[in-house]
């Protein structure tokens, strides 16, 4: 899929409720797509990269914080990261998301 | 079961206060008394030993050339040194040599015990395991990459092995004054064990060069060519659940979670604690600070190889070996409470 239409059909996502903001990072760190609600303009996702790097080996993973909740996973040589509301049902949104990068 | 302690000293009034106050103290300790090195090399070489409590300044052979020969020979067994030693740096010395523990004399009976039972719950951190078969268990080390020293109780002998894998390699194996490839074999070839799970390795070296499917293969015959006689029966259903350490107060409210939360309906294959997750946790603690996420609650993980796991980092990391049949929102929920 082209990225411009990724980034629209992303960009949907996002609008969904207690979604924060998507990223598409490569492998090498490159923020391939950046999108956040604006409550949440000032994520920074460099960091995410890091957290993905501790996860060694890792194809998918969810973490739960006090705060936010964070899945993670790994699209060939990208890595796919939601940032939602801790008590987000997820579900749907990863069925959703897993829809979309099986076409 | 009684742990069986090894105290070595020259001072047989003391050796046989401990034994004393040791024993009246908590009833699962077994104290064996040596007034030389040379008595407790004998004593090594005829009992299964848990721990290994050494004085420095003897008569002969002195207390660092024991831990040090220890180590070389049986390095699943730790060593508390013990001493009086006027000279400083001695504890730093006695760590670099590899003991485990040091406590100077005069000590009370209360910090030794402590000390004791800091020890052996060391030996247990990963868990233990009843009724399990051996082989399926150390597929799934091994598929794991798991780092472990295993103890491994023969119930209806009362033999003691240890196998020691390393990034889910079998490294080595220890029966009695065997060890290699024939004590690896034997120890597999058991029925009827309990086995625990201590989360480090103090190995480096291998010394079984075959593959593990092969050692369970030739384990297999040497149990079949064993007499009926020799036989036990009843441990043929594998029965993955890891028993909690009843100190393990983590480990057994997590699991107490799940039991509310689930009604029964679901448990996860194995729960056990695994602090080898401490490294990545603590990284991914640090940005995650910086990002203002907070602290960590739960983590769902599936990486390349091994089943998906779910960790609860808390003063201990509890880890859960999940399968597909898992509601893994709901999981979740309930793991961050």
């Amino acid at each position: 899929m082209k990225l411009k239409k990724l980034k629209s059909e992303l960009t949907e996502i996002l609008n969904l409720e207690g979604v924060d903001a998507i990223f598409v990072i490569s492998e090498k760190g490159e923020v391939l797509i950046d999108l956040s609600t604006p409550k949440n303009k000032d994520l920074n996702p460099i960091p995410l990269l890091s957290i993905v790097k501790a996860l060694d080996n890792m194809k998918e993973a969810e973490l739960i914080f006090e705060s936010k909740r964070l899945w993670i996973k790994n699209i060939e040589n990208n890595y796919l990261v939601l940032i939602a509301n801790p008590h987000t049902s997820m579900a749907a949104l990863r069925l959703r998301c897993d829809a979309l990068f099986s076409t | 079961m009684k742990h069986r302690i090894l105290i070595v000293d020259d001072d047989q009034d003391l050796l046989l206060i401990l034994k004393e106050s040791l024993e009246s103290y908590n009833n699962s300790y077994e104290v064996l008394i040596s007034g030389s090195v040379q008595n407790a090399l004998i004593k090594l070489q005829s009992e299964s030993v848990s721990l290994l409590i050494s004085d420095l300044r003897m008569p002969g052979i002195d207390g660092f050339t024991l831990l040090t020969y220890v180590n070389q020979n049986y390095p699943d067994l730790p060593v508390i040194i013990m001493t009086g030693y006027p000279y400083k740096d001695v504890d730093r010395m006695s760590y670099e040599k590899g003991a485990i523990g040091f406590i100077s004399k005069p000590f009370k009976i209360q910090e030794l015990e402590a000390l004791i039972r800091k020890t052996l719950q060391k030996q247990t951190e990963g868990g233990t395991l009843h009724d399990i078969s051996i082989p399926l268990f150390l597929q799934m080390i091994e598929m794991e990459q798991k780092t472990a020293t295993v103890r491994v109780l023969n119930r209806a002998t009362e033999k003691r092995g240890v196998l020691f894998f390393k990034n889910g390699e079998l490294l080595d194996a220890r029966l009695d004054n065997t060890s290699g490839l024939t004590a690896a074999r034997e120890i597999i070839s058991w029925d009827d064990v309990s086995i625990s799970i201590e989360n480090s390795c103090n190995l480096n070296q291998r010394n079984i060069q075959v593959s593990l499917n092969a050692l369970i293969l030739e384990a297999m015959r040497v149990k079949d060519e064993r007499p009926k006689s020799q036989q036990t029966t009843g441990t043929e259903t594998p029965n993955l659940r890891v028993t909690p350490d009843k100190t393990n107060k983590v480990l057994t409210s997590v699991q107490a979670k799940l039991k509310n939360a689930f009604l029964g309906r679901w448990i996860p294959n194995a729960s056990y604690v695994d602090n080898s997750w401490g490294k990545m946790i603590k990284s991914i603690q640090e940005i995650s600070s910086s990002l203002n996420f907070g602290d960590l609650k739960a983590l769902y993980l599936e990486r390349k190889r091994g089943l998906p796991l779910a960790i609860v980092p808390d003063e201990e990391i509890v880890v859960l070996e999940l399968d597909s049949t898992c509601s893994r929102d709901k999981l979740l929920r309930v793991l961050s409470l």
